[in-house]
């Protein structure tokens, strides 16, 4: 599965601990405390001087078995975190739009439906339709809850005041890789100047670029099953949208909102440079 | 002793009649009145013995005090009939009735399903839609149906029956689907064609009933074992005269089963509501009878209507009883009937009559226990008497006696081979038949009435829900009468079904006005309540506006032919009052016709124009030109028009169009036949060109698109609309088809066609939009099956938007007859071509 950026993330997120942790220790004997900090601010990306780690630090084991026990906890409690902004994020009687079945933007509107009354309009998500499943589960909570299908979301857009989706990876430029459908939706909430929020945890920030974006299923799900289109018919059904970052407003992670402009700079100090070309 | 019982009872009797009997009580009053007159003059020939009968059952039912004696009478005697090994089965009955609640609510099941197959039945010639109707019928009695019983009857296990009666309940409605055929069969034998209709939808229905059935059953089966055993019955004859019973009843009730499916849309539907509006709804039944005879070309008018106070009366008739029965009775058969609805109303009416042969017999003789049957047949011979009650019950006792020893005995073995259901009903019903306690029958009622207060915060809820899934199945049912109107007959309870569940249709939406979108116009099933007036609405736009609403005609194009159509046979039929002018007159008598096209689906507004353009022509026409030369002017300004605003505009586009495509053009578009042509003129030209067609997936249009295109040997991509953006940067023209083009110059077209704009407009691509309508393959929209039971959940709307518009800003080019123009252009076209109908309103 090469579009899952998730994992290599997490390699990548354990080897800045490693390094952090090191560091620490290092400065700690050295009596520097700034160290760390400023090699992450000054490091050079193309050398990826990897800081010579010679020195044997006897509790560093331990320090680094509960920073990533800490990293862990952090991923698990990341939903319940962002569902709590819910509530700062959505107004009452507001109008929002989502698309397809994401349990983060689930989370985070039933969380906000606690304290806010709102509507939701779910877009079904077209080959697989997983909007039907976040729709019922939505108005299950007790959101009113309106499904429509894809080509409607534009024409639905007008009334919408807020668009809030989740996504599968956060690239390195600020834009996202997620679920088909996002991106004309992106585009017509873009066209009306509705904001458009991604719920997504930290550990979905990731180095990829968005040349990547692109991986392609089977055709076969999306051919009516009673028409006999000939072979020559080229039929592709794309994986995954790329939403470019002018489209999106802001990422609502676990620990803050993010702009998109400011993706860059939560990766340098997530990832440590010389894991870059992982 | 008996009259403080009966007064007792009848607290309780009332109570469920307001449920179960809602119908027939309501009904009563007016409606059953005036059914009962016109069976005496066009009564069917066949059943003169029913006629007669359902007469006095509607005056007990709106009185109630000339049964409650007869009631009460069997409920005194009940207690003495009952036996101890009785009461000991009672007992482990209300402990094993518990559970089934649960098997109830699958019994309830059926009712809707027998709808659905009906409905299957009348629209599998059509329409592609049943599939998923059936579909949701089914869907909805695994889950939903349960409610139903619920809302509308007590709930089936807290019958005041006693145990063994409720479970008897259950096996009647799980047999129901099994005995049904053999009937039905019988009925075929007895009576002819309303049988056969019913019977149809029956055969559908047994699968899901069945399978829901089957765990009831076997508890059913352990109780009925008992109550056998504890009977000891000696002969095996029964079945036999069960058999023919249900025989001489079906012949007896060939309207009784349009009556029961009647009596069990009335509970299913409004239950209060109906019960005052069946004077309207008679009224209503004779409309739609009307019209359909109109569009069928005149179909018996006499059967229909005759037909439909019958079946009122028997709904009178049969709803009262239940309230008056013994408590176990009539909770069974209104559970059974709202299951059955459609076919296996004749055995719930057969159960609930059965159970007041029951009671009486039961006052006769105290001790014996197994009557039931013998009541059953009692009843039939009642039915045939006119229900001369002593002597029926003499009757009743004899046969019973005689029925009793025998099914007892075909019951055992039936029910070791566990095959039959049918046996099982019978041995519960004989069973429920029994032995009541007094006070079994008043611990029953107090949990009836505990049960119906509950059912009934718990039914108002559901019942919205409930009645739009009725409304969704039957719509289909509408269109078949508009096609098939030989089977009339076989619609004449659903007729009348259909107009309930008209009503409580058109309250559904209302309660579910969907929150953003209010103003737009919901897609419903059925015709718009507008065509009141028969005269008014000429046959030609009432068939076209059915068609229309069905989409049968669809696509704005298709729609301006047919309605300048319509109205031309409207004129050609117009004839002008001596007194009046015709211009003035005529103008008048096109608005309501208008209106109905209106009504049945919002005019496009290629028709709006069209319209407009015939009022003009209509007042320019001078007044003392006569008659027939001026409807010939009109006819030839519509030809005119048609040929010179649509037939010759889409040739001229789709040049005008092909002009814009260069060779090795990557063109993305829409389904829709204008770019077929656009794209073969394209390539008549010399272009080579590669189209790639986005595409949604409710409703799959541009599949066909996709066939036609390779078959013309034109590279073809084929992509759903949301995958557009992946395929963009190498599309060099997007080409899409406007349904209507707005003074502004925004573009009114299919869904979707506003984001294939904004995608191209994104990635800088021209985006033109061929201005000419044609029909666009589309067939009607539903979401088949996806989210099957949408309509349960109270928060949850799913919407499915037809059109959208476009912003003048995000078209590139409008290709129309006269030129390429830009959007800002439009207002001239429009001044130019429509100056002379503008003026006027």
């Amino acid at each position: 599965m090469p579009w899952e950026t998730t994992p290599c993330n997490m390699v990548q997120r354990v080897i800045k601990i490693v390094i952090d942790e090191y560091n620490t220790c290092r400065g700690a004997s050295d009596g520097g405390g700034y160290q760390g900090f400023s090699q992450m601010m000054f490091v050079d990306p193309a050398s990826g001087d990897l800081p010579e780690c010679t020195d044997v630090i006897p509790e560093l084991q331990d320090r680094i078995l509960e920073a990533v026990a800490e990293h862990k906890a952090e991923v698990e409690q990341s939903q319940e975190l962002i569902a709590l902004q819910g509530e700062s994020k959505i107004h009452s009687d507001e109008v929002i739009m989502t698309c397809g079945m994401c349990p983060m933007v689930l989370a985070f509107l039933t969380k906000a439906a606690r304290r806010r009354k709102f509507h939701v309009i779910v877009a079904e998500c077209a080959p697989k339709h997983d909007g039907h499943p976040m729709a019922k589960s939505l108005c299950s909570a007790g959101i009113q809850t309106t499904l429509i299908q894809d080509c409607a979301v534009f024409p639905m857009m007008s009334r919408v005041n807020k668009v809030i989706i989740g996504t599968q990876t956060v690239l390195s430029n600020g834009g996202i890789k997620t679920f088909v459908g996002a991106a004309p939706l992106a585009s017509a909430a873009k066209f009306y100047s509705v904001p458009l929020y991604v719920c997504t945890p930290t550990y979905k920030f990731s180095l990829v670029s968005s040349e990547e974006v692109n991986h392609h299923g089977s055709g076969s799900t999306i051919v009516p099953q009673d028409s006999n289109l000939t072979s020559s018919v080229n039929v592709v059904v794309a994986k995954f949208d790329y939403v470019p970052p002018e489209n999106v407003t802001s990422f609502i992670t676990n620990n803050r909102g993010i702009a998109p402009s400011y993706v860059y700079r939560q990766l340098s100090e997530l990832y440590h440079p010389t894991s870059y070309d992982l | 002793m008996a009259p403080p019982e009966g007064s007792k009872r009848r607290k309780p009797r009332k109570r469920s009649k307001k449920r179960t009997s809602q119908s027939g009580a309501c009904a009563s009053p007016s409606p059953g009145r005036i059914p009962g007159e016109p069976l005496q003059g066009g009564g069917p020939v066949s059943v003169p013995s029913e006629v007669e009968v359902p007469k006095p059952v509607p005056l007990v039912a709106g009185h109630q005090q000339p049964n409650t004696p007869e009631k009460g009478s069997p409920q005194s005697l009940s207690p003495k009939k009952r036996t101890p090994q009785r009461s000991a089965l009672s007992a482990r009955l209300v402990k094993t009735g518990q559970p089934q609640p649960g098997v109830c609510a699958t019994g309830p099941q059926q009712p809707e399903t027998p709808k659905g197959g009906t409905s299957n039945v009348v629209l599998t010639k059509k329409s592609p839609l049943n599939g998923p109707v059936s579909k949701l019928g089914s869907a909805k009695a695994d889950s939903p149906k349960p409610k139903s019983p619920n809302t509308k009857f007590s709930s089936p296990p807290k019958l005041g029956l006693p145990p063994e009666a409720s479970e008897n309940v259950i096996t009647l409605e799980a047999d129901a689907p099994l005995e049904l055929p053999p009937q039905q069969q019988q009925t075929k034998v007895g009576s002819s064609k309303n049988q056969q209709s019913h019977r149809k939808p029956n055969s559908p229905q047994p699968t899901p009933a069945q399978d829901c059935i089957l765990p009831p059953i076997t508890t059913s089966q352990l109780l009925t074992l008992e109550t056998l055993s504890s009977f000891i019955p000696v002969v095996g004859v029964e079945k036999a005269n069960s058999l023919s019973d249900v025989k001489e009843q079906s012949t007896s009730l060939t309207k009784g089963t349009s009556d029961a499916n009647f009596i069990t849309l009335k509970s299913e539907g409004d239950k209060g509501i109906i019960m005052s509006e069946t004077n309207k709804l008679d009224n209503l039944c004779n409309l739609l009878e009307n019209i359909v005879i109109q569009h069928s070309g005149k179909e018996a008018m006499s059967n229909n209507t005759i037909k439909l106070p019958v079946a009122q009366t028997s709904q009178t008739i049969t709803g009262p009883p239940p309230v008056k029965v013994p408590p176990s009775t009539t909770d069974s058969p209104p559970t059974t009937t709202s299951q059955h609805k459609g076919e296996k109303t004749k055995e719930e009416i057969e159960c609930e009559r059965k159970g007041r042969k029951e009671a009486k017999k039961a006052k006769k003789k105290g001790g014996e226990k197994a009557k039931s049957e013998n009541d059953k047949e009692n009843y039939k011979n009642i039915n045939v008497e006119n229900k001369k009650k002593e002597s029926q019950e003499e009757k009743v006792m004899s046969m019973a006696t005689n029925t009793q020893q025998i099914q007892p005995g075909d019951q055992q073995g039936q029910l070791q081979q566990h095959t039959k259901l049918s046996v099982a009903l019978e041995g519960t019903d004989q069973s429920d038949a029994a032995g009541k306690s007094k006070a079994d029958l008043k611990r029953e009622r107090r949990e009836k009435q505990e049960a119906q207060r509950q059912a009934k915060l718990a039914a108002k809820a559901k019942q919205e829900a409930e009645k739009q899934q009725k409304g969704q199945e039957e719509a289909h049912p509408s269109n078949n009468k508009i096609r098939l109107p030989q089977k009339k007959k076989k619609l004449e309870g659903e007729g009348l079904r259909r107009l309930k569940d008209r009503k409580s249709f058109s309250k559904g939406p209302s309660d579910r006005r969907i929150p953003l979108l209010g103003h737009l116009t919901p897609y419903s099933s059925q015709p718009p309540l507008l065509p009141v007036n028969c005269d008014t609405i000429h046959p030609a736009v009432r068939t076209l506006g059915l068609k229309m609403k069905d989409r049968i005609v669809d696509g704005s194009t298709a729609r301006v032919v047919s309605t300048l159509a319509a109205l031309k046979q409207f004129i050609h039929d117009y004839r002008t009052p001596e007194s009046c002018d015709l211009s003035r007159d005529l103008a008048e008598k096109l608005l309501p016709n208008v209106a109905f096209l209106n009504g049945c689906r919002p005019q496009a507004i290629a028709m709006d124009n069209a319209i407009r353009f015939l009022k003009h022509k209509i007042n320019s026409i001078e007044p003392n030109m006569p008659e027939a030369q001026a409807k010939d002017e009109l006819r030839t300004a519509i030809d005119e028009y048609v040929q010179d605003n649509i037939n010759l505009g889409s040739s001229t586009i789709a040049s005008h169009a092909a002009m814009l495509i260069q060779d090795g053009d990557v063109i993305l578009t829409f389904g829709s036949a204008l770019v077929i042509e656009v794209v073969e003129a394209a390539c008549n030209v010399g272009r080579r060109v590669s189209v790639v067609v986005a595409d949604t997936p409710y409703p799959p249009s541009g599949a066909a698109m996709v066939k036609i295109l390779s078959a013309l040997g034109v590279t073809t991509y084929y992509r759903l609309i949301t995958d557009v953006t992946h395929i963009m940067h190498k599309v060099t023209k997007v080409v899409v088809e406007a349904e209507a083009v707005m003074m502004n110059g925004a573009v009114q077209g299919m869904c979707g066609t506003a984001s294939l704009a904004l995608a191209a407009v994104t990635h800088d691509t021209p985006f033109i939009v061929l201005y000419a309508d044609r029909v666009v393959f589309c067939p009607s929209r539903d979401y088949c099956g996806l989210l099957v039971d949408w309509r349960q959940m109270q928060k949850l709307n799913v919407v499915s938007l037809v059109y959208d518009v476009t912003p003048a800003c995000l078209v590139t080019a409008l290709v129309t007859e006269q030129s390429v123009l830009p959007t800002s252009a439009v207002p001239v076209i429009i001044r130019r071509n429509y100056a002379d109908i503008l003026g006027q309103d």
